[in-house]
Protein backbone atom coordinates (compact mmCIF):
# COMPACT_ATOMS: atom_id res chain seq x y z
CA UNK A 1 0.00 0.00 0.00
CA UNK A 2 2.86 2.40 0.74
CA UNK A 3 3.88 2.33 -2.92
CA UNK A 4 0.32 3.25 -3.99
CA UNK A 5 0.35 6.15 -1.54
CA UNK A 6 3.81 7.31 -2.58
CA UNK A 7 2.97 7.14 -6.29
CA UNK A 8 -0.29 9.06 -5.88
CA UNK A 9 1.34 11.80 -3.79
CA UNK A 10 4.39 12.11 -6.08
CA UNK A 11 2.16 12.48 -9.17
CA UNK A 12 0.04 15.10 -7.39
CA UNK A 13 3.17 17.00 -6.32
CA UNK A 14 4.58 16.92 -9.87
CA UNK A 15 1.35 18.27 -11.37
CA UNK A 16 1.28 21.08 -8.80
CA UNK A 17 5.01 21.64 -9.21
CA UNK A 18 4.87 22.00 -12.99
CA UNK A 19 2.04 24.52 -12.63
CA UNK A 20 3.60 26.65 -9.93
CA UNK A 21 7.37 26.20 -9.77
CA UNK A 22 8.28 28.04 -12.96
CA UNK A 23 8.05 31.37 -11.14
CA UNK A 24 10.65 30.11 -8.72
CA UNK A 25 12.63 28.25 -11.42
CA UNK A 26 13.30 31.29 -13.60
CA UNK A 27 15.43 33.18 -11.02
CA UNK A 28 17.16 29.95 -9.98
CA UNK A 29 18.15 29.18 -13.59
CA UNK A 30 19.32 32.76 -13.95
CA UNK A 31 21.37 32.54 -10.79
CA UNK A 32 22.94 29.18 -11.75
CA UNK A 33 23.86 30.45 -15.22
CA UNK A 34 25.27 33.70 -13.88
CA UNK A 35 27.42 31.95 -11.25
CA UNK A 36 28.67 29.42 -13.82
CA UNK A 37 29.62 32.27 -16.16
CA UNK A 38 31.95 33.53 -13.45
CA UNK A 39 33.39 30.04 -13.02
CA UNK A 40 34.26 29.81 -16.73
CA UNK A 41 35.64 33.33 -16.56
CA UNK A 42 38.03 32.28 -13.81
CA UNK A 43 39.11 29.30 -15.97
CA UNK A 44 39.69 31.57 -18.95
CA UNK A 45 41.88 33.79 -16.81
CA UNK A 46 43.76 30.79 -15.40
CA UNK A 47 44.30 28.58 -18.47
CA UNK A 48 43.03 30.76 -21.36
CA UNK A 49 46.37 30.60 -23.17
CA UNK A 50 45.99 26.84 -23.65
CA UNK A 51 42.86 26.22 -25.80
CA UNK A 52 42.81 22.44 -25.16
CA UNK A 53 43.15 22.88 -21.42
CA UNK A 54 40.43 25.55 -21.53
CA UNK A 55 38.02 23.15 -23.29
CA UNK A 56 38.62 20.51 -20.62
CA UNK A 57 38.25 23.08 -17.84
CA UNK A 58 35.02 24.37 -19.37
CA UNK A 59 33.64 20.86 -19.45
CA UNK A 60 34.39 20.53 -15.74
CA UNK A 61 32.45 23.74 -15.00
CA UNK A 62 29.19 21.84 -15.47
CA UNK A 63 29.72 19.55 -12.48
CA UNK A 64 28.78 22.29 -10.02
CA UNK A 65 25.43 23.15 -11.55
CA UNK A 66 23.60 20.49 -9.52
CA UNK A 67 24.85 21.97 -6.25
CA UNK A 68 24.07 25.51 -7.38
CA UNK A 69 20.52 24.82 -8.54
CA UNK A 70 19.00 21.71 -6.92
CA UNK A 71 19.20 22.77 -3.23
CA UNK A 72 17.43 26.06 -4.03
CA UNK A 73 14.73 24.47 -6.12
CA UNK A 74 14.02 21.39 -4.02
CA UNK A 75 14.19 23.18 -0.67
CA UNK A 76 12.01 26.00 -1.93
CA UNK A 77 9.48 23.53 -3.23
CA UNK A 78 9.52 21.36 -0.09
CA UNK A 79 9.14 24.35 2.22
CA UNK A 80 6.23 25.73 0.23
CA UNK A 81 4.57 22.36 -0.14
CA UNK A 82 4.75 21.55 3.57
CA UNK A 83 3.68 24.99 4.72
CA UNK A 84 0.68 24.90 2.38
CA UNK A 85 -0.30 21.40 3.52
CA UNK A 86 -0.25 22.53 7.14
CA UNK A 87 -1.91 25.90 6.61
CA UNK A 88 -4.77 24.46 4.57
CA UNK A 89 -4.93 21.37 6.79
CA UNK A 90 -4.80 19.13 3.73
CA UNK A 91 -2.09 17.27 5.62
CA UNK A 92 -4.81 16.21 8.11
CA UNK A 93 -6.88 14.77 5.26
CA UNK A 94 -3.81 12.94 3.97
CA UNK A 95 -3.00 11.50 7.39
CA UNK A 96 -6.67 10.50 7.83
CA UNK A 97 -6.40 8.17 4.84
CA UNK A 98 -3.77 6.13 6.67
CA UNK A 99 -0.79 7.45 4.68
CA UNK A 100 2.37 6.99 6.75
CA UNK A 101 4.13 10.32 7.38
CA UNK A 102 7.48 9.02 6.14
CA UNK A 103 5.88 7.84 2.87
CA UNK A 104 4.37 11.31 2.42
CA UNK A 105 7.77 12.87 3.09
CA UNK A 106 9.56 10.54 0.68
CA UNK A 107 7.04 11.13 -2.12
CA UNK A 108 7.39 14.89 -1.72
CA UNK A 109 11.18 14.62 -1.73
CA UNK A 110 11.17 12.52 -4.91
CA UNK A 111 8.85 14.96 -6.69
CA UNK A 112 10.92 17.95 -5.54
CA UNK A 113 14.11 16.24 -6.76
CA UNK A 114 12.64 15.37 -10.17
CA UNK A 115 11.49 18.97 -10.68
CA UNK A 116 14.84 20.34 -9.52
CA UNK A 117 16.75 17.93 -11.75
CA UNK A 118 14.80 19.16 -14.79
CA UNK A 119 15.57 22.76 -13.84
CA UNK A 120 19.24 21.79 -13.51
CA UNK A 121 19.20 20.31 -17.03
CA UNK A 122 17.73 23.55 -18.39
CA UNK A 123 20.39 25.53 -16.52
CA UNK A 124 23.14 23.30 -17.92
CA UNK A 125 21.85 23.78 -21.45
CA UNK A 126 21.80 27.57 -21.08
CA UNK A 127 25.25 27.52 -19.47
CA UNK A 128 26.73 25.56 -22.40
CA UNK A 129 25.15 27.90 -24.94
CA UNK A 130 26.47 30.95 -23.04
CA UNK A 131 29.94 29.40 -22.80
CA UNK A 132 29.93 28.76 -26.53
CA UNK A 133 28.53 32.15 -27.53
CA UNK A 134 30.32 34.42 -25.01
CA UNK A 135 33.65 32.67 -24.40
CA UNK A 136 33.78 30.90 -27.78
CA UNK A 137 34.67 27.67 -26.01
CA UNK A 138 33.22 24.30 -26.96
CA UNK A 139 33.66 22.05 -23.93
CA UNK A 140 35.14 18.60 -24.44
CA UNK A 141 33.06 16.31 -22.31
CA UNK A 142 34.74 13.53 -20.39
CA UNK A 143 33.18 10.67 -18.47
CA UNK A 144 34.21 12.48 -15.31
CA UNK A 145 32.47 15.71 -16.19
CA UNK A 146 29.30 14.01 -17.41
CA UNK A 147 29.02 11.67 -14.40
CA UNK A 148 29.92 14.55 -12.10
CA UNK A 149 27.25 16.83 -13.58
CA UNK A 150 24.43 14.33 -14.01
CA UNK A 151 25.00 11.92 -11.11
CA UNK A 152 27.49 12.94 -8.40
CA UNK A 153 26.54 16.57 -7.96
CA UNK A 154 22.74 15.93 -8.08
CA UNK A 155 23.10 13.09 -5.58
CA UNK A 156 25.01 15.32 -3.16
CA UNK A 157 22.28 17.92 -3.62
CA UNK A 158 19.65 15.23 -2.99
CA UNK A 159 21.38 14.31 0.28
CA UNK A 160 21.24 17.93 1.33
CA UNK A 161 17.62 18.27 0.27
CA UNK A 162 16.74 15.13 2.23
CA UNK A 163 18.43 16.54 5.30
CA UNK A 164 16.65 19.86 4.93
CA UNK A 165 13.34 18.19 4.13
CA UNK A 166 13.70 16.18 7.31
CA UNK A 167 14.34 19.31 9.36
CA UNK A 168 11.26 20.97 7.85
CA UNK A 169 9.09 18.40 9.63
CA UNK A 170 10.39 19.74 12.93
CA UNK A 171 10.32 23.48 12.25
CA UNK A 172 6.85 25.00 12.03
CA UNK A 173 8.22 27.95 9.98
CA UNK A 174 11.16 26.64 7.96
CA UNK A 175 11.36 29.41 5.33
CA UNK A 176 14.51 31.01 6.74
CA UNK A 177 16.42 27.74 7.17
CA UNK A 178 15.18 26.68 3.74
CA UNK A 179 16.79 29.71 2.10
CA UNK A 180 19.99 30.14 4.14
CA UNK A 181 21.29 26.58 3.80
CA UNK A 182 21.04 26.33 -0.03
CA UNK A 183 22.65 29.75 -0.24
CA UNK A 184 25.59 28.58 1.89
CA UNK A 185 25.97 25.40 -0.18
CA UNK A 186 25.86 27.36 -3.42
CA UNK A 187 28.48 29.82 -2.17
CA UNK A 188 30.83 27.07 -0.92
CA UNK A 189 30.57 25.00 -4.11
CA UNK A 190 30.91 28.13 -6.25
CA UNK A 191 34.04 29.17 -4.37
CA UNK A 192 35.42 25.64 -4.81
CA UNK A 193 34.58 25.72 -8.54
CA UNK A 194 36.53 28.96 -9.05
CA UNK A 195 39.72 27.65 -7.53
CA UNK A 196 39.92 24.27 -9.18
CA UNK A 197 39.89 24.63 -12.94
CA UNK A 198 39.80 21.15 -14.44
CA UNK A 199 40.48 19.50 -11.10
CA UNK A 200 38.04 16.71 -11.83
CA UNK A 201 36.21 14.81 -9.16
CA UNK A 202 37.75 12.51 -6.66
CA UNK A 203 36.57 8.93 -6.31
CA UNK A 204 35.90 9.65 -2.64
CA UNK A 205 33.43 12.37 -3.58
CA UNK A 206 31.63 9.98 -5.92
CA UNK A 207 31.36 7.40 -3.17
CA UNK A 208 30.13 9.98 -0.65
CA UNK A 209 27.56 11.25 -3.16
CA UNK A 210 26.06 7.77 -3.39
CA UNK A 211 26.24 6.84 0.28
CA UNK A 212 25.14 10.19 1.74
CA UNK A 213 21.63 10.37 0.26
CA UNK A 214 20.96 6.70 1.02
CA UNK A 215 22.03 7.05 4.66
CA UNK A 216 20.30 10.40 5.20
CA UNK A 217 17.04 9.33 3.52
CA UNK A 218 16.93 6.03 5.43
CA UNK A 219 17.69 7.68 8.78
CA UNK A 220 15.18 10.49 8.14
CA UNK A 221 12.47 8.04 7.08
CA UNK A 222 12.96 5.99 10.25
CA UNK A 223 12.87 9.08 12.46
CA UNK A 224 9.81 10.52 10.68
CA UNK A 225 7.94 7.21 10.98
CA UNK A 226 8.46 7.51 14.76
CA UNK A 227 7.26 11.10 14.94
CA UNK A 228 3.75 11.64 16.31
CA UNK A 229 1.10 12.36 13.70
CA UNK A 230 0.15 15.45 15.70
CA UNK A 231 3.65 16.89 15.23
CA UNK A 232 3.73 15.97 11.54
CA UNK A 233 0.41 17.75 11.04
CA UNK A 234 1.74 20.82 12.86
CA UNK A 235 -1.12 20.74 15.40
CA UNK B 1 -2.36 -6.85 15.25
CA UNK B 2 -5.82 -6.00 16.59
CA UNK B 3 -8.85 -7.94 15.39
CA UNK B 4 -12.32 -6.36 15.17
CA UNK B 5 -15.52 -8.34 15.76
CA UNK B 6 -18.81 -8.10 13.88
CA UNK B 7 -20.65 -6.82 16.96
CA UNK B 8 -18.38 -3.80 17.41
CA UNK B 9 -20.06 -0.39 16.97
CA UNK B 10 -18.61 1.83 14.26
CA UNK B 11 -17.30 4.24 16.90
CA UNK B 12 -16.99 3.71 20.64
CA UNK B 13 -15.71 6.48 22.89
CA UNK B 14 -15.51 5.46 26.55
CA UNK B 15 -14.52 7.89 29.32
CA UNK B 16 -12.11 9.84 27.11
CA UNK B 17 -10.34 12.84 28.61
CA UNK B 18 -7.91 15.24 26.99
CA UNK B 19 -6.09 18.30 28.31
CA UNK B 20 -4.06 20.92 26.48
CA UNK B 21 -1.83 22.19 29.27
CA UNK B 22 -4.23 23.95 31.66
CA UNK B 23 -7.25 23.69 29.39
CA UNK B 24 -9.48 20.66 29.82
CA UNK B 25 -10.84 19.92 26.33
CA UNK B 26 -12.65 16.65 27.07
CA UNK B 27 -13.87 15.35 30.38
CA UNK B 28 -14.68 11.64 30.53
CA UNK B 29 -16.64 11.71 27.28
CA UNK B 30 -18.65 8.58 26.47
CA UNK B 31 -20.82 7.73 23.45
CA UNK B 32 -21.23 5.12 20.74
CA UNK B 33 -22.12 5.35 17.07
CA UNK B 34 -23.76 2.27 15.56
CA UNK B 35 -23.03 1.03 12.03
CA UNK B 36 -25.23 2.66 9.38
CA UNK B 37 -26.32 5.46 11.70
CA UNK B 38 -26.16 9.22 11.05
CA UNK B 39 -24.93 10.61 14.34
CA UNK B 40 -24.84 14.31 15.22
CA UNK B 41 -22.30 15.69 17.67
CA UNK B 42 -23.30 19.22 18.63
CA UNK B 43 -22.15 21.85 21.06
CA UNK B 44 -20.98 25.46 21.22
CA UNK B 45 -17.63 26.54 19.80
CA UNK B 46 -14.72 25.34 21.93
CA UNK B 47 -16.63 22.51 23.59
CA UNK B 48 -14.39 19.71 22.26
CA UNK B 49 -15.98 18.65 18.96
CA UNK B 50 -12.85 19.01 16.84
CA UNK B 51 -10.72 17.48 19.59
CA UNK B 52 -13.00 14.43 19.60
CA UNK B 53 -12.76 13.97 15.82
CA UNK B 54 -8.99 14.40 15.91
CA UNK B 55 -8.73 11.79 18.67
CA UNK B 56 -10.78 9.40 16.52
CA UNK B 57 -8.29 10.03 13.70
CA UNK B 58 -5.21 9.57 15.90
CA UNK B 59 -4.19 13.17 15.31
CA UNK B 60 -4.15 13.70 19.09
CA UNK B 61 -3.30 11.29 21.86
CA UNK B 62 -5.89 10.92 24.62
CA UNK B 63 -4.95 11.30 28.29
CA UNK B 64 -7.47 8.72 29.54
CA UNK B 65 -10.26 6.46 28.32
CA UNK B 66 -10.66 4.27 25.28
CA UNK B 67 -11.56 4.94 21.64
CA UNK B 68 -12.47 2.21 19.16
CA UNK B 69 -13.27 2.72 15.49
CA UNK B 70 -14.63 -0.51 13.97
CA UNK B 71 -13.36 -2.20 17.11
CA UNK B 72 -9.79 -1.02 16.58
CA UNK B 73 -7.79 1.47 18.60
CA UNK B 74 -6.80 4.38 16.28
CA UNK B 75 -3.61 4.94 18.28
CA UNK B 76 -2.51 1.38 17.50
CA UNK B 77 -4.14 0.39 14.20
CA UNK B 78 -4.85 3.55 12.28
CA UNK B 79 -3.29 2.01 9.16
CA UNK B 80 -6.25 -0.43 9.10
CA UNK B 81 -8.87 2.20 9.97
CA UNK B 82 -7.83 5.02 7.60
CA UNK B 83 -8.71 3.29 4.30
CA UNK B 84 -12.30 2.83 5.53
CA UNK B 85 -12.83 6.51 6.35
CA UNK B 86 -13.98 9.59 4.50
CA UNK B 87 -13.17 12.80 6.37
CA UNK B 88 -14.12 16.46 6.08
CA UNK B 89 -12.30 18.92 8.31
CA UNK B 90 -13.45 22.40 9.25
CA UNK B 91 -11.18 23.79 6.53
CA UNK B 92 -11.61 22.69 2.92
CA UNK B 93 -8.13 21.15 2.71
CA UNK B 94 -7.97 21.43 -1.08
CA UNK B 95 -5.03 22.14 -3.39
CA UNK B 96 -5.44 25.45 -5.24
CA UNK B 97 -3.40 24.37 -8.26
CA UNK B 98 -5.23 21.13 -9.03
CA UNK B 99 -8.47 20.92 -10.98
CA UNK B 100 -11.64 19.42 -9.47
CA UNK B 101 -11.13 16.25 -11.50
CA UNK B 102 -7.44 15.95 -10.56
CA UNK B 103 -8.43 16.19 -6.90
CA UNK B 104 -10.79 13.25 -7.11
CA UNK B 105 -8.34 11.18 -9.16
CA UNK B 106 -5.61 11.90 -6.61
CA UNK B 107 -7.72 10.89 -3.62
CA UNK B 108 -9.05 7.87 -5.49
CA UNK B 109 -5.49 6.72 -6.24
CA UNK B 110 -4.57 7.16 -2.58
CA UNK B 111 -7.26 4.59 -1.77
CA UNK B 112 -5.89 2.23 -4.42
CA UNK B 113 -8.52 2.90 -7.12
CA UNK B 114 -7.51 3.31 -10.76
CA UNK B 115 -8.59 3.03 -14.37
CA UNK B 116 -12.17 3.12 -15.65
CA UNK B 117 -13.80 2.49 -12.26
CA UNK B 118 -12.07 5.51 -10.78
CA UNK B 119 -12.98 7.69 -13.76
CA UNK B 120 -16.62 6.61 -13.53
CA UNK B 121 -16.71 7.34 -9.80
CA UNK B 122 -15.17 10.80 -10.42
CA UNK B 123 -17.72 11.54 -13.16
CA UNK B 124 -20.59 10.45 -10.93
CA UNK B 125 -19.48 12.49 -7.93
CA UNK B 126 -18.66 15.64 -9.92
CA UNK B 127 -22.14 15.54 -11.43
CA UNK B 128 -23.71 14.72 -8.04
CA UNK B 129 -22.16 17.76 -6.36
CA UNK B 130 -22.95 19.98 -9.35
CA UNK B 131 -19.37 20.53 -10.51
CA UNK B 132 -19.56 18.57 -13.77
CA UNK B 133 -19.19 21.72 -15.85
CA UNK B 134 -16.20 22.94 -13.80
CA UNK B 135 -14.28 19.66 -13.68
CA UNK B 136 -11.21 21.09 -15.47
CA UNK B 137 -11.16 24.39 -13.57
CA UNK B 138 -8.43 25.01 -11.02
CA UNK B 139 -9.70 25.02 -7.44
CA UNK B 140 -8.24 28.49 -6.87
CA UNK B 141 -11.05 29.84 -9.10
CA UNK B 142 -13.77 28.20 -6.95
CA UNK B 143 -16.13 29.94 -4.53
CA UNK B 144 -16.46 28.76 -0.92
CA UNK B 145 -19.62 26.79 -1.74
CA UNK B 146 -17.97 25.09 -4.72
CA UNK B 147 -14.98 24.17 -2.60
CA UNK B 148 -17.26 22.59 -0.02
CA UNK B 149 -19.06 20.63 -2.77
CA UNK B 150 -15.70 19.33 -3.95
CA UNK B 151 -14.74 18.45 -0.38
CA UNK B 152 -17.90 16.33 -0.13
CA UNK B 153 -17.06 14.57 -3.40
CA UNK B 154 -13.51 13.94 -2.18
CA UNK B 155 -14.83 12.51 1.08
CA UNK B 156 -17.07 10.04 -0.78
CA UNK B 157 -14.61 9.00 -3.53
CA UNK B 158 -13.56 5.77 -1.81
CA UNK B 159 -17.10 4.64 -0.81
CA UNK B 160 -16.11 4.95 2.87
CA UNK B 161 -17.71 2.84 5.60
CA UNK B 162 -17.49 5.72 8.07
CA UNK B 163 -17.69 9.40 7.19
CA UNK B 164 -16.44 11.90 9.77
CA UNK B 165 -17.44 15.49 9.12
CA UNK B 166 -16.25 18.38 11.26
CA UNK B 167 -18.57 21.40 10.80
CA UNK B 168 -19.36 20.52 7.17
CA UNK B 169 -22.09 23.15 6.76
CA UNK B 170 -20.22 26.03 8.37
CA UNK B 171 -20.28 29.26 6.38
CA UNK B 172 -22.00 27.98 3.23
CA UNK B 173 -25.19 29.28 1.66
CA UNK B 174 -28.60 27.70 2.13
CA UNK B 175 -28.82 26.31 -1.41
CA UNK B 176 -25.46 24.52 -1.19
CA UNK B 177 -26.32 23.25 2.28
CA UNK B 178 -29.61 21.77 1.08
CA UNK B 179 -27.90 20.19 -1.93
CA UNK B 180 -25.19 18.60 0.22
CA UNK B 181 -27.65 17.34 2.83
CA UNK B 182 -29.67 15.63 0.07
CA UNK B 183 -26.53 14.14 -1.44
CA UNK B 184 -25.38 12.84 1.92
CA UNK B 185 -28.77 11.35 2.73
CA UNK B 186 -29.04 9.57 -0.64
CA UNK B 187 -25.48 8.26 -0.37
CA UNK B 188 -26.18 6.91 3.11
CA UNK B 189 -29.34 5.21 1.81
CA UNK B 190 -27.55 3.66 -1.17
CA UNK B 191 -24.22 2.71 0.40
CA UNK B 192 -25.21 2.21 4.04
CA UNK B 193 -22.26 4.09 5.47
CA UNK B 194 -22.03 5.38 9.02
CA UNK B 195 -21.89 9.16 9.38
CA UNK B 196 -20.53 11.23 12.27
CA UNK B 197 -21.23 14.96 11.91
CA UNK B 198 -20.17 17.72 14.28
CA UNK B 199 -21.81 21.13 14.30
CA UNK B 200 -22.39 24.09 16.59
CA UNK B 201 -25.77 24.56 14.91
CA UNK B 202 -28.40 21.97 15.79
CA UNK B 203 -30.80 23.19 13.11
CA UNK B 204 -28.21 22.32 10.43
CA UNK B 205 -28.19 18.65 11.30
CA UNK B 206 -31.39 17.82 13.21
CA UNK B 207 -33.25 16.67 10.07
CA UNK B 208 -30.30 14.61 8.93
CA UNK B 209 -29.32 12.75 12.10
CA UNK B 210 -31.00 9.79 13.76
CA UNK B 211 -29.26 10.43 17.08
CA UNK B 212 -27.62 13.50 18.52
CA UNK B 213 -25.08 13.92 21.31
CA UNK B 214 -24.94 17.35 22.93
CA UNK B 215 -21.60 18.33 24.44
CA UNK B 216 -20.79 21.11 26.84
CA UNK B 217 -17.37 21.95 28.26
CA UNK B 218 -15.99 18.68 26.96
CA UNK B 219 -18.61 16.50 28.64
CA UNK B 220 -21.74 14.85 27.33
CA UNK B 221 -24.95 16.54 28.52
CA UNK B 222 -27.45 14.59 26.36
CA UNK B 223 -27.40 11.77 23.88
CA UNK B 224 -30.69 10.67 22.40
CA UNK B 225 -32.64 10.23 19.19
CA UNK B 226 -33.74 13.46 17.56
CA UNK B 227 -37.30 12.12 18.02
CA UNK B 228 -36.90 11.97 21.81
CA UNK B 229 -35.23 15.36 21.90
CA UNK B 230 -38.20 16.77 19.99
CA UNK B 231 -40.58 15.22 22.55
CA UNK B 232 -38.76 17.19 25.24
CA UNK B 233 -39.76 20.37 23.43
CA UNK B 234 -43.46 19.57 23.73
CA UNK B 235 -43.33 19.66 27.52
CA UNK B 236 -41.44 22.93 27.82
CA UNK B 237 -42.47 26.54 27.40
CA UNK B 238 -40.40 29.61 26.65
CA UNK B 239 -41.05 33.31 27.09
CA UNK B 240 -40.33 35.23 23.87
CA UNK B 241 -39.65 38.93 24.47
CA UNK B 242 -39.27 41.37 21.57
CA UNK B 243 -37.00 44.27 22.54
CA UNK B 244 -36.72 47.79 21.18
CA UNK B 245 -34.06 49.09 18.77
CA UNK B 246 -30.58 49.83 20.05
CA UNK B 247 -30.57 47.05 22.62
CA UNK B 248 -27.03 45.89 23.29
CA UNK B 249 -26.53 42.10 23.54
CA UNK B 250 -24.00 42.51 26.37
CA UNK B 251 -26.65 44.36 28.46
CA UNK B 252 -29.12 41.51 27.95
CA UNK B 253 -26.46 38.93 28.86
CA UNK B 254 -25.87 40.67 32.18
CA UNK B 255 -29.54 41.27 33.03
CA UNK B 256 -30.99 37.92 31.86
CA UNK B 257 -28.05 35.51 31.76
CA UNK B 258 -30.39 32.51 31.54
CA UNK B 259 -31.87 33.77 28.25
CA UNK B 260 -30.64 33.66 24.65
CA UNK B 261 -30.76 36.86 22.65
CA UNK B 262 -30.94 37.06 18.86
CA UNK B 263 -29.79 40.63 17.99
CA UNK B 264 -31.05 40.41 14.38
CA UNK B 265 -34.63 39.55 15.37
CA UNK B 266 -34.24 41.51 18.65
CA UNK B 267 -35.81 38.48 20.31
CA UNK B 268 -34.95 37.25 23.79
CA UNK B 269 -35.99 33.67 24.63
CA UNK B 270 -36.09 32.52 28.26
CA UNK B 271 -37.15 29.03 29.23
CA UNK B 272 -39.98 29.04 31.76
CA UNK B 273 -38.31 26.71 34.23
CA UNK B 274 -38.71 26.80 38.01
CA UNK B 275 -35.42 28.59 38.64
CA UNK B 276 -36.09 31.41 36.18
CA UNK B 277 -39.04 32.90 38.04
CA UNK B 278 -42.47 33.94 36.67
CA UNK B 279 -42.67 35.56 33.20
CA UNK B 280 -43.45 39.06 34.51
CA UNK B 281 -40.37 38.96 36.77
CA UNK B 282 -38.10 38.65 33.72
CA UNK B 283 -39.89 41.49 31.92
CA UNK B 284 -39.72 43.67 35.07
CA UNK B 285 -35.97 43.04 35.38
CA UNK B 286 -35.50 44.37 31.85
CA UNK B 287 -37.74 47.41 32.33
CA UNK B 288 -36.07 48.28 35.64
CA UNK B 289 -32.80 48.60 33.71
CA UNK B 290 -34.46 50.86 31.08
CA UNK B 291 -34.51 48.19 28.36
CA UNK B 292 -37.32 48.87 25.90
CA UNK B 293 -39.75 45.92 25.75
CA UNK B 294 -42.04 45.92 22.68
CA UNK B 295 -43.99 42.73 23.38
CA UNK B 296 -43.82 39.35 25.07
CA UNK B 297 -45.60 36.02 24.66
CA UNK B 298 -45.36 32.42 25.80
CA UNK B 299 -44.42 29.80 23.21
CA UNK B 300 -43.52 26.08 22.97
CA UNK B 301 -39.82 25.40 23.22
CA UNK B 302 -38.05 24.48 19.97
CA UNK B 303 -35.29 21.95 19.59
CA UNK B 304 -32.91 24.89 19.48
CA UNK B 305 -34.16 26.05 22.92
CA UNK B 306 -33.52 22.59 24.36
CA UNK B 307 -30.05 22.62 22.85
CA UNK B 308 -29.32 26.09 24.18
CA UNK B 309 -30.51 25.23 27.66
CA UNK B 310 -28.37 22.07 27.61
CA UNK B 311 -25.29 23.93 26.41
CA UNK B 312 -25.73 26.98 28.61
CA UNK B 313 -27.10 29.25 25.93
CA UNK B 314 -24.16 28.68 23.65
CA UNK B 315 -22.00 30.71 26.01
CA UNK B 316 -20.05 27.78 27.38
CA UNK B 317 -16.30 27.99 27.41
CA UNK B 318 -14.24 24.93 28.23
CA UNK B 319 -12.23 25.31 31.36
Amino acid sequence: MWLTHAKAIAIKELIEGFRTSWRFAVPVVGMGTFMSWFVVRSYVLAVGSDPVMLKVAASMSIIYMGLLVIPFMSNGYLVRSLIEERQKQSILALLATGVAPHVMWLAKLVAAFVLSYLVMLVSLGIHLVVTWLYWHVTPVFTAQSVVGALVVSPLLALALSALMGFLFWYFPYPQIVGMIVPLLVAMVSWNYAWKTPGAGILQDVTLVSIIAPVVIIAAAAVLISRTSRQKVAGL
Amino acid sequence: MEVATVADPAVSVQGVSKRFRKIRALNSLTFEVQEGEIFGFVGPNGCGKTTTTRLMLDLYRRDAGEIRVFGLDPAVSFGQIGPRLGVIFDQHALYDNLTAEEHLVFWGRLYGASGRKLNQRCDFLLEAVGLGARRTSLVRTFSKGMRQRLTFARCLISRPRLVIMDEPFDGIDFETKRHLVELLRSTVDEEGMTTFITSHNLVDIERLCQRVAVVRQGALVACDSTENLRKMTQKRQVLVITLGEGTRPEDIDSIVPEGTYDPEARELRVELAAGNGPPDAVVRRLMDRSISVRSFREDSATLEDIYLSLTGGGKAVCG
